[in-house]
């Protein structure tokens, strides 16, 4: 299955997206993969050749790409990344914080 | 201060990105290397180990493995109390000449063991065809 890395996003190649998820709203008519808490930089899919989905289970939200077409993912600090047609689980990096002795989510 | 107001109030930035004052108004040689790691956002620490220098981070910690471009790094030396704290430092594929220091769990003994943890789970091997 195809794996592809932009910045802190992940983003796996699936068989299939669960039928009760949830079509994501565009922003400005694009698709926001991911947002940067900190910097305001988001991960952006411009191409109406794909869309983003969700499911929300006990809280936890998981986040699907169908990607129709090759379609471009871009970031303000990350070179262009294409993604080629496929279905795709979009999940984020994680790092452990020995600080706090836990695990967390990479933000940016 | 990148830019300040009448009214006092400004930014602080490092390379376009938005840092607390602290790290700006403080002396390189003056930020010590738990501050770093202790910074929650990555593209602050980013900045932060640029400006403080990637050898200094390292030989802060014990190089455990170096393979492909990665080192893990157990910076426990850095922390008090713990045996074992794996980092990894990799190389920012998009912003030349920088670097990242991320912690992984405990569990992780090698380079790929850590790059499939952030990946998600660590039995599973993580080498993206793309990685931007």
């Amino acid at each position: 299955m195809r794996q592809l890395q932009h910045g802190d996003v992940l983003i796996k190649e699936v068989k299939s997206i669960p039928a009760k998820a949830t079509k994501c709203v565009r922003r400005e008519g694009k698709i926001v993969v991911a947002e940067g808490e900190a910097t305001g930089h988001h991960h952006v899919i411009a191409s109406k050749a794909a869309e983003m989905f969700f499911v929300t289970t006990d809280g936890h939200r998981v986040c699907y790409l169908e990607v129709i077409e090759p379609v471009t993912i871009t970031h303000e600090e990350h070179k262009p990344m294409t993604i080629p047609p496929g279905k795709y689980a979009v999940q984020q990096v994680r790092e452990y914080n020995y600080i706090l002795d836990m695990e967390q989510r990479v933000i940016d | 201060m990148a830019i300040k107001w009448p009214d006092g109030w400004g930014l602080y930035m490092m390379n376009g990105i938005k840092m607390k004052p602290e790290y700006i108004t403080t002396p390189a040689t003056e930020i010590s290397v738990d501050t770093v790691l202790a910074e929650r956002n990555v593209d602050q620490r980013r900045e932060l180990i640029r400006k403080v220098g990637v050898s200094r981070m390292v030989h802060a910690g014990k190089v455990v493995e170096e393979s492909n471009g990665y080192k893990l790094v157990d910076m426990a030396p850095v922390f008090t109390g713990i045996p074992y704290a794996p980092h990894l430092l990799m190389k920012n594929p998009s912003v030349p000449d920088t670097y990242h220091l991320e912690g992984v769990a405990p569990e992780c003994k090698t380079v790929q063991q850590a790059i499939n943890w952030r990946g998600g789970d660590i039995s599973i091997h993580w080498e993206p065809e793309s990685l931007n």
